[in-house]
């Protein structure tokens, strides 16, 4: 069991901050981002005797922070749908709520903050699969072709999400500029 | 502010992001969840005897309404012959095609 533990331990030590900043690029919560680095964990320690090993263990974990992040964000929007008049006024006093102050990811440079902020806006609103190209490739560093096994897909699909994705950013963006000025 | 240039700045200020870190007891925290798990669950004698009860119950019913149903008379017969008499096949011109 101490053999096991100390090799899991430096497993979670090996892909912790891929799993954590990963969920947290999807979540902008770090309370969640590390709930969902605890569910994937907890799943590679009871599945790692089904790994198989035909894709890199990188990969897995990424494939099941990946899932994860996206489920969680599924429940949270079907239960903020059900929950709509709510979260708009206050129970107590019936006025509306304050909004959710922006996401400032903590491994973004002081003088981009503001901008990445809006840009983190921008990508939660793109399709799930756009999402997960972008951050991956523009926030973790995956080269298309690890982006593709982590998704279970060709490069060239991998290419056109990315493509998809920036040019959606780019409308989302243009939109949020003309609010602002 | 250029608009173009606005958005291309935003897109580009994620360049050179750093990995963010969970805190330090994270790992902690997810082995006393898996010794949690693989704990097992233990459940009340009470409990047990009243589910046993309830399933003892569940299986005397069961024959009970077995040999009732045995010793009451059939109805099958007479309900199959009123099913079929309730399809009137003269003049159900879908039937006929079947039939013919």
């Amino acid at each position: 069991l101490f053999k096991l533990t100390t090799s899991f331990e430096s497993l979670y030590n090996q892909f912790k901050d891929e799993a954590y900043n990963t969920s947290l690029s999807y979540l902008h919560n770090p309370q969640d981002a590390e709930e969902i680095t605890q569910d994937v964990f907890v799943e590679v320690f009871k599945s790692l005797d089904k790994f198989k090993g035909e894709s890199n263990i990188g990969t897995w974990i990424y494939r099941i922070t990946v899932n994860k992040s996206l489920d969680f964000l599924r429940h949270k929007k079907r239960k903020k749908r059900f929950a709509f008049i709510t979260s708009i006024f206050d129970p107590e006093t019936g006025e509306q709520k304050v909004e959710q102050s922006d996401f400032i990811h903590p491994g973004v440079e002081l003088e981009q903050r503001e901008r990445s902020a809006a840009l983190f806006k921008a990508i939660d609103k793109l399709p799930a699969n756009q999402k997960t190209a972008f951050i991956l490739s523009k926030i973790e560093g995956l080269s298309y072709a690890e982006i593709s096994e982590v998704m279970n897909t060709s490069i060239s699909s991998i290419e056109s999400q990315i493509f998809r994705a920036k040019k959606n950013l780019k409308k989302i963006l243009s939109r949020v500029y003309d609010e602002l000025f | 502010m250029d608009k173009q240039q606005w958005i291309d700045d935003t897109l580009k200020s994620i360049e050179g992001i750093k990995r963010a870190s969970p805190e330090p007891f994270l790992f902690p925290k997810i082995l006393n969840r898996l010794k949690s798990a693989s704990q097992p669950v233990r459940v009340a004698k009470s409990k047990l005897a009243l589910a046993f009860s309830a399933l003892l119950i569940l299986i005397g019913l069961n024959i009970a309404a077995v040999l009732t149903k045995d010793g009451a008379p059939s109805s099958q017969s007479s309900d199959r012959q009123t099913n079929t008499e309730l399809i009137p096949t003269q003049s159900n011109p879908y039937l006929e095609i079947l039939i013919n």
